[in-house]
């Protein structure tokens, strides 16, 4: 860290990535440090894009010790030189440490009380999310955590690749995995054949399947069956990702015009029955049921089940008792994992209690229990959003010149709900949010 | 002064197009940035030394939210200025005071 490169060695790597002479690169910066001399002496500042901008501060008089007299002397008032380092630089600078976090710190251990408070299933979920784990208690030292940036979310398929890259680097996080998913109620497989090949991709993905479960829309685990099928289901399948419906009418059309097919095939062809069969099976399935597929409904139903359909809140919801020393945002760090997040406590309980800034101790919150703040979906961002949105209404009631930090923050998590408020929203405010 | 000016400026005074003096600075300064991603100080005479400088885990109090913070470990750049730049530029803009 305190190594320093001489200007010499500077001049040779510039000079070498420019494909210019050392004397021209010399000569080069020469010219910059004047210019910038110059620049700071007209206007005070000098700004380059990418690296960082160079300003003068003026210090007013003060009063001070010379250190080696101990004398009282004034010293009079000067300029200050201050770089600051642009956002760019910030970040490349600081990249070996970019995934620590700021952490709230509670001195009463959470994880004890979870326990106690807990209906059972609940709290195998809580206890087994690794981020509860290190989140709660005494934290000495921060750990490293992925940044929650909801703006950028990769598109699902990248976020499935950093998330078997977290599957790697932690076996501990598998294991729990596994636990939890064997605990879980897993439906009766329809088919005899499929699940143990289901159960495998799970035990391989059970951090896939984890995260994901707050999803509305399953659609790893159809991705990876779908490899595996004929490439007309492969075309039903993906519908079933957008409507039920739509893929149930597709399928059965597929697997009326296959058993045609095949009968017809047979006839002529009585080798084909053995490598049909498995789709044979499929065939008193689907005028019935919704999910017409067996392997789908085995590789989907696990996630589905914990999530019902009917209830159209994208969080998991618990109680929690309030204690002297919380807050909104000491709760959503320790139970959601994000402190950030907090205004989905504030949505959901506002009736009790209307001023976001104050929560009594023993009050029975309803908080959510599942969130991941680096996975949130989106009907779960626009969750977020709400929550902001409420508290920004309530703060500019009440105080008006905080309010357009919390309008801003509904658009960080959703635009759609941030220009739906545009026509009730203060036009100051407005504008504030729509500065990115 | 913004970026636009300091390049037409830099282009002025080293007769180079304005294109290549972008490409110059741009060159420089993503030297400059991997060194100091690296870790590694440097030092341009008559401007001054960049340093990088690690800041240590902080305790803060946030009193909005009553809640004690704990603010993680951060490599900063830091910079100081040259001596010579120091003290020509010392009552810029208040020779009047």
């Amino acid at each position: 860290m305190s190594e320093k490169i001489t200007f010499k060695e500077l001049v040779e790597l510039i000079a070498k990535q420019s494909e210019q002479s050392q004397n021209a690169t010399n000569s080069f910066i020469g010219e910059l440090v004047q210019i910038i001399e110059s620049g700071l002496k007209k206007s005070g500042s000098v700004s380059i894009s990418g690296f960082g901008k160079f300003e003068l501060r003026w210090m007013n008089e003060r009063e001070g010790v010379n250190p080696q007299t101990g004398e009282e002397i004034t010293i009079p008032g000067q300029n200050k030189i201050v770089f600051k380092p642009y956002k760019d630089l910030r970040e490349q600078v600081n990249r070996p440490y970019a995934k620590l976090k700021t952490k709230v710190l509670d001195d009463t251990p959470v994880k004890k009380q979870k326990k106690e408070t807990l209906p059972d299933d609940v709290q195998i979920k809580v206890t087994e999310k690794p981020k509860d784990e290190r989140g709660t208690g005494k934290l000495i030292i921060p750990v490293p955590k992925l940044k929650f940036s909801p703006k950028k979310e990769p598109p699902k398929e990248d976020r499935d690749v950093v998330k078997e890259k977290e599957k790697v680097e932690d076996e501990q996080e598998i294991d729990d995995g596994e636990d939890m998913l064997i605990e879980r109620p897993v439906p009766v497989p329809v088919q005899v054949m499929e699940p143990k090949e289901s159960r495998e991709e799970a035990d391989l993905l059970p951090e896939d399947i984890f995260k994901e479960k707050p999803l509305e829309i399953p659609t790893e685990p159809i991705k990876k069956e779908e490899k595996k099928r004929a490439p007309l289901k492969k075309k039903a399948q993906k519908s079933s990702g957008m409507n039920w419906t739509y893929a149930a009418a597709a399928v059965i059309v597929a697997i009326a015009i296959l058993i045609i097919f095949l009968m017809m095939q047979r006839t002529e062809v009585p080798t084909e029955v053995a490598t049909t069969q498995n789709e044979e099976v499929v065939t008193p399935e689907p005028p019935a049921v919704p999910d017409p597929e067996p392997e789908e409904e085995v590789t989907v139903e696990p996630e589905a089940v914990p999530q019902p359909d009917d209830d159209p809140f994208p969080f998991e919801l618990q109680s929690h008792l309030v204690r002297s020393g919380e807050s909104h945002w000491t709760i959503a760090d320790t139970q959601m994992g994000d402190p950030l997040l907090w205004p989905v406590i504030y949505e959901l309980n506002k009736e009790q209690y209307n001023n976001p800034d104050f929560i009594r101790a023993q009050e029975n919150l309803t908080i959510p229990s599942d969130a991941d703040p680096d996975q949130l979906s989106d009907p779960q961002l626009e969750q977020v959003a709400l929550g902001y949105l409420s508290v920004y209404r309530w703060t500019a009631e009440n105080r008006p010149e905080n309010a357009k930090y919390f309008l801003w923050a509904v658009g960080v998590y959703s635009m759609d709900i941030l220009y739906s408020v545009e026509n009730e929203v203060d036009a100051n405010d407005w504008e504030f949010a729509l500065r990115r | 002064m913004n970026y636009s000016d300091l390049i037409d400026q830099l282009a002025e005074a080293t007769g180079n197009s304005k294109v290549k003096t972008k490409e110059l600075l741009g060159d420089a300064i993503s030297v400059l940035s991997d060194q100091l991603s690296k870790g590694t100080g440097v030092s341009i005479p008559e401007l001054g030394t960049f340093t990088v400088k690690v800041k240590e885990v902080q305790k803060v109090y946030n009193p909005h939210h009553d809640a004690y913070l704990m603010v993680p470990p951060k490599r900063v750049v830091e910079f100081s200025p040259a001596s010579g730049l120091k003290s020509e530029l010392k009552f810029t803009g208040r020779e009047d005071e």
